[in-house]
């Protein structure tokens, strides 16, 4: 048996469930522990005394502070594989969306004491580092993650869900939620989540980031003709991943 | 009389990053200085003007 894989699930500014849905693993967890050595993970042991070489990193977060980028470029540099874990890492997630929002909105929310938060316009990681695989959704699928460990394990490299979501929400036999007009982004956005939003009853966000071939002209068109204002419908596609779809701004913007 | 400082860079164990800083003199803590190090994200300005429905979807990422 050769060496074990070095194993770090590391995080930068986020809610941290992410590193937590690996945790969700309840019945895996144990034996990840003992497939790879997990020498980096916040919620299980406290930090190395010398921060080791690494052939794994999971990791969480959005870069939102000079903080969060020097040490996700210090992580990067003794990393063979980064793998971007949850949508802050893939898009900057919902605090990406202060682009589109008016700054007096954000203004009265600047705190007494500045000195420690630094303002930083908030990127994915992909902004500043090489990002070798993603797991995205908001929060990631727990089985995703743990296939991707077990895959980058037995050597299979990984290889991302490309379907989109209505391929899974079929599966699960769920009613079309823009047949009863709500205005659902499942049909363009990546799957690989089980549709689990729609299983609830709830209209996907488009977390997990467009599909390659996503027409998102005709989709705005398509929702605009079931009475929904274009307005609101860019709001909706760029909550969570706006920053992933540049092409809105020019064919549907 | 000795006086002791005591800096955790990091918190374990808790959601978000925080510092710890101590100033201990003779076995008493003086000074105590909890920083919270995470970029701010303005969920509360995001909110703005968003319908009433969508407020969870947003405010349950925080």
């Amino acid at each position: 048996m050769s060496e074990k894989l070095k194993v770090g699930i590391l995080d930068i500014t986020g809610c941290n469930g992410c590193v937590l849905s690996v945790a969700f693993n309840e019945d895996e967890v144990l034996d990840i522990f003992n497939l790879v050595d997990v020498l980096e993970y916040r919620f299980v042991s406290d930090p190395a005394e010398e921060k080791p070489e690494l052939d794994i990193v999971l990791m969480e977060g959005m870069v939102a502070s000079p903080r969060d980028l020097e040490f996700l470029k210090e992580v990067r540099a003794r990393t063979k594989v980064l793998v971007a874990l949850g949508t802050c890492a893939h898009t900057g997630n919902i605090p990406a969306y202060r682009k589109w929002t008016p700054k007096e909105n954000l203004a009265r929310l600047q705190f007494e004491k500045t000195e420690d938060i630094a303002d930083v316009e908030v990127t994915p990681i992909d902004a500043h580092v090489q990002v070798d695989a993603t797991i995205p959704g908001c929060p990631p699928n727990r089985r995703e993650v743990l296939e991707v460990i077990k895959n980058l394990v037995i050597g299979k490299g990984y290889r991302p869900y490309t379907m989109p979501v209505c391929v899974e929400c079929r599966r699960n036999n769920n009613m079309c939620l823009l047949e009863v007009n709500k205005p659902c982004l499942g049909s363009i956005t990546t799957g690989g989540c089980f549709a689990i939003c729609v299983n609830a009853g709830l209209e996907c966000w488009g977390c997990r980031g467009q599909t390659a071939d996503a027409n998102l002209d005709a989709f705005v068109k398509m929702l605009e003709g079931k009475g929904f204002k274009r307005d609101f419908i860019l709001e909706r596609m760029r909550t969570f991943v706006g920053l992933k779809i540049p092409a809105l701004e020019t064919t549907a913007g | 009389m000795t006086t002791t400082n005591l800096t955790l860079e990091e918190i374990t164990k808790i959601e978000g990053h925080a510092v710890l800083s101590l100033k201990i003199t003779d076995g008493k803590v003086e000074e105590c200085h909890l920083r919270d190090v995470e970029g701010s994200r303005y969920f509360e300005g995001l909110l703005v003007g968003r319908r009433y429905d969508e407020a969870y979807w947003i405010s349950s990422r925080i």
